[in-house]
């Protein structure tokens, strides 16, 4: 497996144990945003802005 | 016939330049050094020149040169001085020595301890 | 993934175009660059570097500037634009990649990076991608995060080594690396980026329910702690900076530092051999004073020879005329006694009268005697002077002087030669420290010393203020639980808000250590699958990863190994690196390093040569003449080497790498 898979692999298992109230597909999205960005040492305010848009998205969804 | 030795002694006005620098280059530590070498070179080498190239200038007194009268000795006993005084032959054996130890110079080195290596195989007149 | 070709143009030393081809059959993977030094063979790594990445390594690791990775003598020239053009293929695709880097129109001579204007395309089967998909693609197949791991040469394998040292400053440097390799830096972003939103979303909660009176003395405590939180987070910033820029300092020193010993060295050499040089001119003059006084008198040996023959001569006259001195002598002795007797006629032997006819004959043989000495006479003249003239060339002594001014000559000579050497030497040391001030090495020192001590000092700061940041971080969590818990806030928006991302925090936060494991797992495994191949100690059963990423060989029982020689070292590191390339990449990509042969015996040099091949999908040798014999030494992947290239220095700016046959 490659280390990135195995990244990804970590994290579903932590969301599982440690963030039951996480949806896998938040946790696989945002590991996307941070593989995508991973090269971007200084200008990191995309990903979190990226981040922080899925995140409102869902709370949308799911607070409507 | 009494023949009567001048109390100077000196060299052809070309040799004379030609002693300076074998002087200045360090071949001797004195001119004179330079002069009685020549003279021995000259006779070591069987030459009897006939007179000076050029103008003649004294440079030495005889006693400076030859103070125990070894160079006259030698000269009288290696050359047929004639009626010629045997300091004048001395100045003409110098005159060539000069000239000839200056062109050894020039063409590259001036082996002294060579030089006296092969005075030991020089043909015996 | 597999490299085709290369094309470099005016890039470090390899001056206009010239182009490295790789061998891409199956079976015969393996490319050998000869070359006698290190700079040919490190800029092709750094074409390499540069192509996939835009980087360029020089010593220490250190990123060279753009601007001094063209070549001078183009720049000489004029021409100011470099390439480097990469094909490779992967996963069934063409790939054509171009970076360029070109002056910009308004600068004369370029002096920085941005002097230049950098481009790059990648094409796929023929198709442009666009700028944004160009990375990510290449990362794809030959990760920059990974590419230490196979794209480096013998700095980093000291480095690996210096890992094994547990503790050591280098060690935690590798660690840092190897993690951020590893996929590591992912989630640690996440769980950064995540926290920074979670911090946002509380206190928008906390906002919202600063109303609620219940609340009050939770939310006040809250915002103390938050101001205490930011504070510390600043200061760590601050911190990190400091430590980053103390250990820059640092490092710049520590070369300039090692730079000035080899000066200082040559210096002193350099006051040895003045003092050497000053003693032989010495010592020269004296043998030529000496010389000079036993050629004052030379004049003298050079007659000698003539004067001996001439001396010669007149003893052998001196010897007749003394003959004739004695014969004249017994003649008159004769006449003496015939006169004798005639005046007495008594003969003096017997005392008889002479007769008349002895009278006759003592009177014939008188007369005869007397015209004889008649005859003779100025023998004693001539002796005289002979010897005189032999007691005067006595007087010319000579001093046999010739012997001596010929050993005179010969010492001179020797001291001579010697000093044209000394003098040679001389003027390259100066040509070394031309420029530097050895004075300064002293002053370097003190202050590289006084930056380790800051640079503990600091580290020590910022583990505790991370420690002290942690502890409110704590706090921070339990008042916002117990906020978000209440009745009213557990229908809010933000509310939910704070709550999904104290998850994906928690998830990102946790899965960085457990990660970590399992890759050190991985590793493991994988280094003991090459050190068993390389080893020639059957008895080792593998080697045993520890939290820094050093490794330890274990026996059969598994004990650690605790004395492990110099190969076994390299080796161990070659396991490591290999382990980390094929646990950082999917498929066994293309491998280039330096041969890392000099402290490893036969076997393990065959070992490594015969395994590294069938790891990776080209395995590219960068040979050092003076180290391996590349005909023999290369011996064991004889039939595997698809291409030979070499790199000759054709000037002191320019190398040629050129295809070669072993």
């Amino acid at each position: 497996m490659r280390a990135h898979d195995m990244a990804l692999d970590a994290l579903l298992t932590a969301g599982k144990q440690y963030a039951q109230q996480v949806p896998e597909e938040l946790l696989r999205k945002a590991y996307e945003i941070q593989i995508k960005y991973q090269f971007e040492e200084d200008e990191r305010e995309i990903p979190l802005k990226e981040m922080s848009r899925m995140v409102e998205d869902y709370v949308n969804k799911t607070t409507i | 016939m009494i023949i009567q030795e001048p109390n100077q002694i000196g060299i052809g006005e070309v040799a004379h330049v030609k002693l300076k620098k074998l002087h200045e280059d360090r071949h001797f530590a004195e001119m004179r050094d330079a002069y009685r070498f020549a003279i021995a070179l000259a006779l070591a080498h069987g030459v009897v020149p006939k007179d000076i190239t050029g103008s003649r200038q004294n440079i030495y007194s005889v006693a400076t040169v030859d103070p125990d009268q070894s160079l006259y000795t030698a000269i009288k006993a290696l050359i047929n001085t004639g009626d010629t005084p045997v300091y004048r032959w001395a100045e003409r054996l110098a005159d060539w020595g000069v000239i000839e130890m200056s062109k050894r110079a020039d063409e590259g080195t001036l082996d002294i301890g060579q030089i006296l290596k092969e005075s030991e195989t020089l043909s015996l007149e | 993934m597999k490299l085709i070709s290369l094309s470099m143009r005016n890039f470090m030393p390899f001056r206009g175009e010239q182009k490295v081809v790789f061998p891409t059959k199956p079976g015969q993977n393996v490319m050998v660059v000869l070359g006698n030094n290190m700079r040919g063979k490190t800029s092709l790594l750094n074409a390499l570097r540069w192509g996939f990445y835009g980087i360029a390594k020089g010593r220490h690791l250190r990123d060279i500037p753009l601007h001094l990775l063209h070549n001078t003598d183009a720049g000489l020239d004029g021409d100011w634009e470099m390439e480097i053009a990469i094909q490779f293929e992967a996963e069934g695709f063409l790939y054509d990649l171009r970076r360029r880097a070109i002056k910009k129109k308004l600068v004369t001579i370029p002096g920085k990076p941005d002097d230049f204007e950098v481009t790059l395309q990648l094409q796929r089967d023929g198709m442009a991608m666009t700028g944004e998909q160009i990375e990510p693609e290449i990362n794809r197949f030959i990760p920059k995060q990974v590419s230490r791991f196979f794209l480096f040469d013998g700095e980093l394998l000291q480095e690996y080594e210096s890992l094994l040292i547990e503790g050591s400053d280098q060690g935690k440097h590798i660690k840092e690396a190897i993690e951020q390799v590893l996929g590591v830096p992912a989630l640690i972003n996440g769980r950064t980026e995540s926290g920074t939103l979670l911090k946002k979303a509380r206190k928008q909660l906390s906002s919202e329910l600063s109303h609620l009176k219940v609340a009050e003395k939770d939310l006040e405590k809250q915002r103390e702690y938050q101001v205490k939180s930011d504070a510390y987070e600043n200061d760590l910033q601050k911190l990190r900076d400091t430590l980053k820029k103390t250990k820059d300092d640092r490092a710049l020193l520590d070369d300039q530092i090692e730079e000035c010993e080899s000066v200082y060295d040559a210096k002193q050499k350099l006051d040895e051999f003045e003092r050497q040089r000053d003693r032989i001119i010495k010592e020269i003059e004296r043998l030529n004073i000496d010389k000079l006084e036993l050629v004052s008198n030379a004049w003298r040996d050079l007659l000698r020879p003539k004067i001996l023959a001439r001396r010669e001569k007149l003893a052998a006259e001196q010897r007749r005329l003394m003959n004739q001195i004695q014969h004249r002598t017994s003649i008159e002795n004769e006449a003496h006694q015939l006169r004798k007797i005639l005046e007495l006629s008594i003969c003096p032997t017997c005392g008889q009268t002479v007769s008349q006819t002895r009278h006759d004959e003592v009177n014939s043989r008188l007369g005869a005697l007397e015209i004889e000495l008649q005859a003779k006479g100025g023998e004693q003249d001539s002796f005289s002077s002979i010897s005189a003239e032999i007691d005067k060339l006595n007087k010319i002594t000579t001093q046999e002087v010739g012997e001596r001014i010929r050993d005179k000559d010969n010492q001179i000579n020797r001291f001579e030669v010697e000093l044209t050497k000394l003098e040679n030497d001389i003027e390259k040391l100066r040509d070394e420290i031309k420029g530097h001030d050895t004075a300064e090495i002293t002053r370097k020192r003190f202050i590289r010393d006084s930056l380790i001590k800051e640079q503990a000092k600091i580290e020590t700061e910022v583990s505790t203020t991370q420690k002290q940041l942690e502890t409110i971080k704590q706090e921070l969590d339990i008042i916002a639980r117990k906020l978000s818990n209440l009745p009213q806030a557990r229908t809010a928006r933000s509310s939910v808000l704070v709550d999904t991302y104290e998850g994906i925090e928690k998830a990102f936060s946790e899965s960085i250590d457990s990660l970590r494991k399992n890759l050190r797992e991985q590793v493991e495994e994988r280094a003991t699958e090459a050190f068993r191949m390389m080893t020639t100690q059957k008895a080792y059963s593998g080697l045993k990863i520890n939290k820094n990423y050093g490794l330890s060989i274990i026996d059969e029982a598994d004990r650690v190994i605790q004395v492990r020689s110099a190969g076994a070292e390299q080796v161990v590191a070659l396991s490591l690196i290999d382990g980390l390339s094929r646990t950082g990449r999917s498929n066994g990509g293309p491998v280039v390093m330096d041969t890392p042969f000099g402290r490893l015996d036969l076997q393990h040099r065959d070992n490594i040569l015969r395994y590294l091949p069938t790891t990776t999908s080209q395995l590219i040798l960068l040979v050092h003449d003076g180290e391996i014999s590349p005909k023999t030494d290369l011996a064991p992947i004889a039939d595997r080497i698809g291409m030979t290239y070499i790199i000759n220095e054709s000037g002191p700016r320019h190398s040629v790498i050129e295809r070669t046959a072993l």
